[in-house]
């Protein structure tokens, strides 16, 4: 019944100097869910925005998400309608230059055609807080490409993005 | 081999090697009352769901609930489980311990699927983790991050973490998931449930 090993690393980039964004192009349909982590900082406070998209980037106002945060005094709950991004690291882990933020974002059956996209993240930052947020793309296209990209500020040199297919029988 | 980051998912430390299929069910047409994993292999370590999940009607959204056994689903009130979640606006953390609690992963106040009067074409998500789940010597504790969004203001979404116990030392070989029976409601069409398991 099993299928044998089924998580597999797609690709890796590591930036090599300051730069805005990354985007993951011509990602395989091969997988049902892809598990993007980031582990990096910013020149200076930034947010972090995924976008993704079919043949190109959608940057319209085409997602939103749910927010829930920590910062070690207390809770809260944001979110965010018709926007263009999903922002995964917003309010009590955004990115700096201190600590290395952790991002892990799920995409959940990212290739099928019939559901809108949902994506289901955690954010870490050790020396500001943490979050989990849900957010959706509202297209029924597959996703075959991933922006990966500073709000205001450049990604700094030494992020490291690594994307992985996972394939369920 | 490196050791594998991708299952930060699960916060599991591992190899490319070790994560494995082990069964997927995906809803047909008309939709279904429930997703039974059965006779899983007792040779991994750790078990991973992986699903995505809406409701067949009514509003408001639903919560599932994951219930455990082995040879047959326990029903009984041999479980306990917290959550805290978010829905945009307020943040809540509940719980069912003692002996209130009939299943190992049960987000009755978390709401995390839509239903089909809810936002069109959107569903929950979750990603499960029932951890040692054939150990024989101790019961069972299962995670999950799980959430639903669907670019509207009423039903809320909502992104929330939960833990549950089974209080049984029995290995896990059966997992049923449901949509809580008070509602009525089925599985849609589209949603998918995979198990993977995850070698130690």
């Amino acid at each position: 019944m099993t299928a044998g090993a089924t998580y597999s690393s797609i690709a890796t980039y590591t930036v090599p100097s300051a730069t805005a964004s990354y985007t993951f192009t011509s990602i395989p349909s091969t997988y049902t869910d892809l598990v993007l982590i980031a582990n990096g900082s910013t020149a200076a406070a930034s947010n972090i925005n995924i976008r993704v998209g079919n043949g190109s980037i959608d940057a319209t106002t085409t997602y939103s998400q749910t927010v829930f945060n920590g910062n070690g005094t207390s809770p809260s709950s944001t979110r965010y309608l018709t926007q263009n991004q999903y922002q995964v690291s917003n309010e009590d882990a955004y990115w700096d230059t201190t600590v290395s933020g952790l991002l892990i974002i799920n995409f959940q059956n990212y290739s099928n055609t019939s559901t809108y996209k949902t994506m289901i993240s955690r954010a870490n930052k050790s020396s500001l807080g943490l979050s989990a947020s849900v957010g959706m793309w509202r297209s029924t296209s597959a996703i075959n490409q991933i922006f990966f990209g500073g709000s205001s500020q450049n990604l700094a040199a030494g992020t490291t993005l690594t994307l992985y297919g996972i394939a369920a029988a | 081999m490196t050791p594998m980051l991708g299952i930060w998912a699960s916060q599991i430390t591992g190899h490319l090697s070790s994560y494995e299929s082990i069964s997927t069910v995906t809803v047909g047409s008309g939709g279904t009352s429930a997703i039974n994993f059965t006779s899983i292999p007792s040779t991994y370590k750790h078990l991973q769901i992986r699903f995505i999940c809406r409701g067949t009607s009514g509003s408001g959204g639903a919560p599932y609930y994951i219930q455990v056994g082995n040879g047959s689903v326990d029903t009984a009130a041999n479980y306990s489980n917290h959550q805290f979640f978010g829905d945009g606006s307020t943040y809540t953390s509940s719980a069912n311990s003692g002996s209130t609690a009939n299943c190992i992963i049960q987000n009755w106040g978390g709401f995390m699927s839509y239903t089909n009067t809810d936002a069109p074409n959107s569903f929950g998500v979750a990603i499960v983790d029932i951890l040692d789940y054939a150990n024989t010597s101790k019961y069972k504790t299962a995670r999950a991050l799980e959430g639903r969004e669907g670019n509207t203001t009423s039903p809320a979404g909502r992104v929330g973490l939960e833990s549950g116990s089974w209080r049984s030392t029995s290995a896990i070989d059966t997992i049923k998931i449901t949509m809580d029976s008070t509602y009525g409601i089925n599985f849609a069409q589209f949603s998918s449930f995979a198990l993977y398991g995850i070698k130690g």
